[in-house]
């Protein structure tokens, strides 16, 4: 039945090229969902455990790897709690609001080279979801929509500690993406480029983390306090807020909060890897090309740049992991003194820098 | 570059919107509900609640959603400078634009120097 499909004609190259979109959506959107999110919780809690000297999730499949999916299918058939003073349609839809940007913020992340899967194409096709030459814009919008459920979730509890955790959130989060925007204005410096894929491209010779490192020192902080993560963690701060915005959270709603949390690590973690470490490239000074691999044409050089790009993200999620349980929470206005105070100037500085070591060497 | 490229978006936003509305009424339909008054009271450590939720909250607040979008427009305008950088420092040009753009940063400098000067960025004043 294959046979006379392909040879009926069915396959145009409207269609191939629609067949291949939806792989990449499957496979990506598959990996990141289905396989980085659960599995980074539960390394979460086996390294916390680690830290801490004692063992963590150990009990369910090996190693408790199934840990996460046993925690969803509890949280599925959690009783839908809808506490009485709760704005009933905001609170529902908060949840919605928060996958919607975790769900379409890696559209543009390219996660190889780009590649004719060993000569299956005639060009080479980019092995990311939505081709866009703007790439950076994109990312850094999309994310920064991710507020927005926070403060729907915060008013809409209705509760004192949701409302201080989403005030909190919404002016750590925009303090923070200033600096970041910036760190990324010198990174546009140093590639030329806004498209992620000619970013790394631009990488082949020497990455960005050398001349950018001052870039580098400002971005990372600030995805740290734009993804809400200890030390910049105070939205949820545990022991004064009970969690903050999802408090009155339960269940699959406060599931999907979580999901999407580790998802947008995801993210932020591809994009570090895409500005500052080269990408699928194979490590400073030294491309792929150099050591004799075809990332382009050949199916095995293809499979080993993604490889590869994988496992500097996943040294990033590693990294997450690590700083949560190893520094504590910053004060709240420590907090805003670092973003204002040091990373802005910081950034503002490395901008006039980065420009003048180009414009004038 | 054409609108085709986004239909990428399109699928990812579809597939969101499903599993979030997906799992919130499949979860009201499938969980078990047994409700009490005392189980939907609000979640403030078991002390009775006082007042409304939404309660007033410091203008600090305001001021930082403020200086952000002042600052955030900036940083827009800094992206297409930053791209266009390579080209003029090609053609020649690159002391002009870096004199530009320096400019440009000089005067957001100013406004972020005005406001710790005001004590804008001081939380605990």
């Amino acid at each position: 039945m294959l046979d006379s499909l392909f040879s009926s004609g069915w396959w145009t190259d409207e269609r191939i090229l629609w067949v291949f979109l939806l792989a990449k959506i499957l496979l990506f959107f598959g990996v990141v969902f289905g396989v980085v999110a659960p599995v980074m919780i539960w390394v979460e809690r086996r390294v916390a455990g680690l830290i801490q000297d004692r063992h963590g999730p150990n009990r369910v499949g090996p190693f408790g790897l199934l840990q996460s999916l046993a925690d969803g299918i509890k949280l599925f058939f959690k009783e839908p709690l809808l506490p009485s003073q709760v704005n009933k349609p905001y609170f529902l839809l908060a949840p919605i609001f928060a996958v919607l940007p975790a769900a379409t913020a890696f559209a543009v992340i390219p996660f190889g080279p780009p590649t004719t899967l060993g000569g299956f194409f005639e060009t080479p096709q980019r092995l990311q979801i939505a081709e866009l030459n703007v790439g950076i814009l994109f990312v850094m919008a999309v994310t920064a929509l991710s507020v927005y459920a926070l403060v729907l979730a915060g008013w809409a509890s209705n509760n004192k500690f949701s409302v201080l955790g989403s005030l909190r959130a919404s002016a750590q989060m925009i303090s923070y993406e200033l600096a970041a925007g910036l760190a990324i204005v010198s990174v546009v410096l140093l590639s030329g480029s806004v498209d992620l894929v000619g970013i790394v491209e631009s990488q082949k010779e020497m990455w960005h983390i050398f001349p950018g490192i001052l870039a580098f020192i400002v971005f990372l902080p600030a995805i740290y306090a734009e993804t809400n993560r200890t030390p910049f963690d105070l939205p949820e701060a545990e022991a004064e807020l009970v969690v903050g915005y999802h408090t009155e959270y339960s269940g699959i709603k406060f599931g999907l909060f979580f999901l999407s949390e580790y998802a947008i690590m995801t993210t932020v973690s591809a994009m570090c890897v895409l500005f500052f470490f080269g990408g699928w490239e194979f490590l400073p000074g030294l491309n792929w090309d150099q050591i004799g691999i075809d990332v382009v044409e050949s199916l095995f050089g293809t499979l080993l740049a993604v490889f590869w790009f994988c496992f500097k993200v996943s040294l990033f999620l590693f990294l997450f992991v690590w700083v949560r349980w190893t520094l504590p929470r910053f004060r709240y206005d420590q907090l805003m003194d670092l973003g204002w105070k040091t990373l802005l100037p910081i950034a503002i500085f490395n901008i006039v820098l980065t420009a003048g070591i180009i414009a004038f060497t | 570059m054409n609108l085709a490229d986004y239909h990428g978006i399109w699928i990812l936003l579809g597939i969101g919107l499903a599993i979030g509305i997906g799992a919130v009424v499949a979860t009201h339909i499938f969980a078990s509900k047994r409700f009490y008054p005392n189980k939907l009271n609000p979640y403030e450590c078991g002390i009775p609640t006082e007042g409304v939720g939404s309660t007033r909250f410091s203008v600090k607040f305001y001021l930082v959603a403020v200086s952000f979008i002042l600052f955030d427009i900036e940083t827009i305008f800094m992206i297409p400078w930053a791209l266009s950088f390579r080209d003029y420092v090609d053609s020649g040009n690159g002391p002009y634009i870096f004199v530009v753009g320096a400019i440009f940063l000089f005067i957001l400098t100013l406004g972020l120097v005005y406001e710790w000067r005001r004590g804008l960025l001081d939380w605990n004043k």
